[in-house]
């Protein structure tokens, strides 16, 4: 079986510490697969080094992403090519437009894979468009990139940028962080509208709560740098009732 | 740039003497002036040529300002001036084509080529509640006499008495009592020529509750040698408004000092705004004073600067009365081994409680030989005041950098994306809505022209 995203025996260095052990995680089209690990079990390592940021090192295994080995990509190619980084924390871009900003980012992609760029009128229909199902106003679109937006805001923008993008495989890292009750729902909604045949997800998450909405396929826990146990999405309730410290326990 | 750096080279050689006077860099501008002035008398009213007369005196005593003069430190006037370039005073060679490079607004056009007011190029002629006046053609009115060089005097200025030498046009522009004008003014100053110095004066007078916005721009086309001066009086009256927003981008072998001097009245309001975006040298040298109480005096700058390229922009803001305001804020971009400079001084006088000030200089360096020097100077006179102030220099944000890149947009366009953002914040701080949108195209424009800048290099 080919999958869209595959991740075999993965190790990763950052400043000289390794973080990643020899991760292995696979996924096939279609599928949402979520990553549960306590804090410094490699989550975020594991987010970053997919899409391709500075500073981790692999110096084992492999990223292959439908079928194409992607470690020497460019975090912008790797967008191109259809992957999409869903950020725990979205940086904030004072003095740049959201607009302009999903404008840009969706013409590059466009052009990186020989696509005419949309041009403003049907960028802009496009965007509102998406937007409206995300709750997201024109006024917020106006506003610099995630410049005084709340923390639900900020989710509600990178779903929005999801949509825009349409990537066939994402990441989402603890996309649930900073979200009360209400936000989270509105965000979880807007993923569940784009799951499909074609679409992967990867839900990185600490706590089981973003799983009662987004309802994975599979559930992989991840200790110490590499997945210690899978499973269906029962392992995310086990998880909740026992603790990370049971499991891993019982996995060693 | 390799014509600029051998004339600028040197700048130690200007001798030991600790009190400014003049020297061999000026000797040549003095013999220049004396037959000037000599060449006009028979031109020009008697007062003008009197003008001219005190004002060479003056420069005579001062000399150009150099950096053993404290407000000077940074910026070496008087090196800068060490090539030969002789006066503009003929006829400019203006060519109605000079004008597809400069904005295209919608406006009240003034336009000087080399300091030469073209009035067939403008279109001022007709505005109710408008006077435009060139003193050099015609008498002077009642206004003009009670303001010209008022608030000159109440400072005098080394470079600003140059100004008034060698000035070939003075533009003077009253708003008439009440008049808001719903256009903007669009004073354009351009240079046709290589190898000269051009002067020009400006008095604007904006009369009680008249509200005017003013688009101050110079331009060169490429590759000349000039030196462009402009000494400005302004005069914002009570509960008038003025948004006064200059755009220089001269040719990046150009050298240009703006000095201007304002008074704000009570409840008025004088928002400046300055983008350096060319010249070898430019310097903006600006003395506000609150006036009248619960005045505002805004300014934002913004520069970028490569190569050797230097821009100034120097403030004096002086609260004379209480419950007054000002902010300034100034953001810098340098590539290459370029430099800037943020000065602020404010003074607080005696008895202007209440006072509201705050300055804010942030600067991008972009290559690790980019240079930016920001001095904050509080003269605070009164106990119940309010002023701060900060400064900040760093290189762009490796974080946004990575955000920008995960969404597709390749490392060159994201920097230059967040080099671009970075700046228009400081057009972001004018209240002009109408005006955000071409002053952001002259710092986008610059950034497609410059295309290497933002990765640090020269382009």
């Amino acid at each position: 079986m080919s999958y869209l995203l595959d991740v075999q025996d993965l190790k990763v260095e950052v400043g000289g510490k390794e973080i990643l052990t020899g991760l292995s995680v696979q996924l096939p089209a279609g599928e949402v697969h979520a990553i549960m690990g306590p804090n410094g079990s490699g989550k975020s390592t594991l987010s970053y080094v997919i899409s391709g940021r500075d500073g981790y090192n692999i110096t084992g295994g492999s990223i292959r992403f439908k079928g194409q080995d992607i470690s020497d990509l460019d975090p912008e190619e790797r967008a191109a090519a259809g992957l999409f980084l869903g950020f725990q924390y979205p940086l904030e871009i004072p003095g740049v437009a959201t607009m302009t900003f999903l404008r840009t980012a969706l013409n590059a992609q466009r052009k990186a894979r020989g696509e005419d760029e949309l041009d403003a009128p049907s960028f802009l229909k496009l965007a509102r468009e998406k937007a409206k199902l995300l709750n997201i106003s024109n006024e917020m679109l106006k506003r610099p990139l995630n410049v005084g937006f709340s923390g639900g805001e900020k989710k509600r923008n990178e779903i929005l940028q999801m949509a825009l993008l349409e990537p066939t495989m994402a990441v989402l890292d603890e996309t649930d962080s900073g979200l009360d009750i209400d936000a989270l729902k509105v965000v979880a909604q807007g993923v569940n509208a784009l799951r499909a045949p074609d679409r992967s997800m990867l839900v990185i998450t600490h706590y089981q709560r973003l799983l009662d909405y987004i309802v994975p396929d599979r559930v992989h826990v991840l200790a110490g740098g590499k997945i210690v146990k899978s499973g269906d999405k029962s392992l995310a309730l086990e998880l909740e009732r026992n603790g990370y410290d049971a499991i891993i326990a019982n996995a060693a | 740039m390799t014509a600029e750096n051998k004339k600028l080279k040197n700048s130690d050689a200007a001798g030991p003497q600790l009190v400014a006077q003049a020297g061999d860099i000026e000797q040549p501008f003095i013999d220049q002036a004396e037959a000037f002035v000599a060449s006009r008398v028979d031109q020009e009213p008697p007062w003008l040529t009197q003008l001219r007369s005190s004002a060479l005196s003056a420069f005579k005593a001062l000399g150009f300002p150099h950096r053993r003069i404290e407000e000077w430190k940074y910026t070496d006037w008087r090196a800068n001036m060490r090539q030969s370039l002789n006066p503009k005073s003929s006829q400019t060679d203006f060519a109605p084509a000079m004008l597809d490079s400069v904005l295209s607004l919608e406006s009240i056009r003034i336009v000087i080529a080399d300091g030469q007011l073209v009035p067939e190029a403008s279109n001022y002629q007709d505005v109710t509640g408008l006077s435009v006046a060139s003193l050099l053609d015609e008498p002077t009115s009642d206004w003009f006499g009670q303001h010209f060089g008022r608030l000159e005097a109440k400072s005098p200025k080394a470079m600003a008495a140059f100004d008034n030498v060698f000035m070939t046009a003075c533009i003077a522009i009253k708003v008439d009592e009440g008049v808001k004008l719903h256009l903007p003014l669009h004073v354009i100053h351009l240079s046709t020529a290589s190898d000269i110095h051009h002067h020009a004066r400006a008095l604007i007078v904006l009369e009680p509750n008249a509200d005017a916005s003013l688009v101050e721009e110079h331009y060169s086309s490429a590759a000349v040698d000039l030196y462009s001066g402009l000494t400005s009086e302004i005069v914002v009256q009570d509960n008038a408004k003025l948004r006064h927003y200059k755009i220089q981008r001269y040719a990046e072998t150009a050298l240009h000092l703006g000095t201007s001097y304002s008074e704000i009245g009570a409840g008025a309001s004088l928002e400046c705004f300055c983008l350096h975006a060319g010249a070898a040298r430019a310097r903006m040298d600006l003395h506000a004073d609150l006036a009248g109480e619960k005045g505002h005096f805004g300014f934002s700058g913004a520069y970028v600067g490569e190569g050797t390229q230097a821009s100034d922009m120097t403030t004096v803001i002086e609260h004379s009365v209480p419950n007054c305001t000002s902010r300034e804020v100034v953001r810098g971009v340098l590539a290459g081994k370029a430099k800037g400079v943020f000065q602020g001084k404010i003074i607080v006088q005696e008895g202007a409680q209440k006072t509201d000030g705050y300055q804010m200089s942030r600067a991008l360096l972009l290559s690790d030989k980019a240079e930016v020097d920001a001095k904050p100077e509080l003269e605070i006179f009164a106990d119940d005041v309010k002023c701060s102030h900060g400064a900040t220099a760093g290189e762009l944000d490796e974080n946004s950098i990575f955000y920008l890149r995960s969404r597709g947009i390749p490392e060159g366009e994201a920097k230059a994306l967040l080099v671009e953002g970075f700046l228009d914040e400081a057009v972001d701080e004018i209240s002009a809505e109408d005006l955000k949108g071409p002053l952001k195209g002259v710092i986008s424009d610059w950034l497609r022209d410059h295309a290497r800048f933002a990765q640090g290099e020269t382009s």
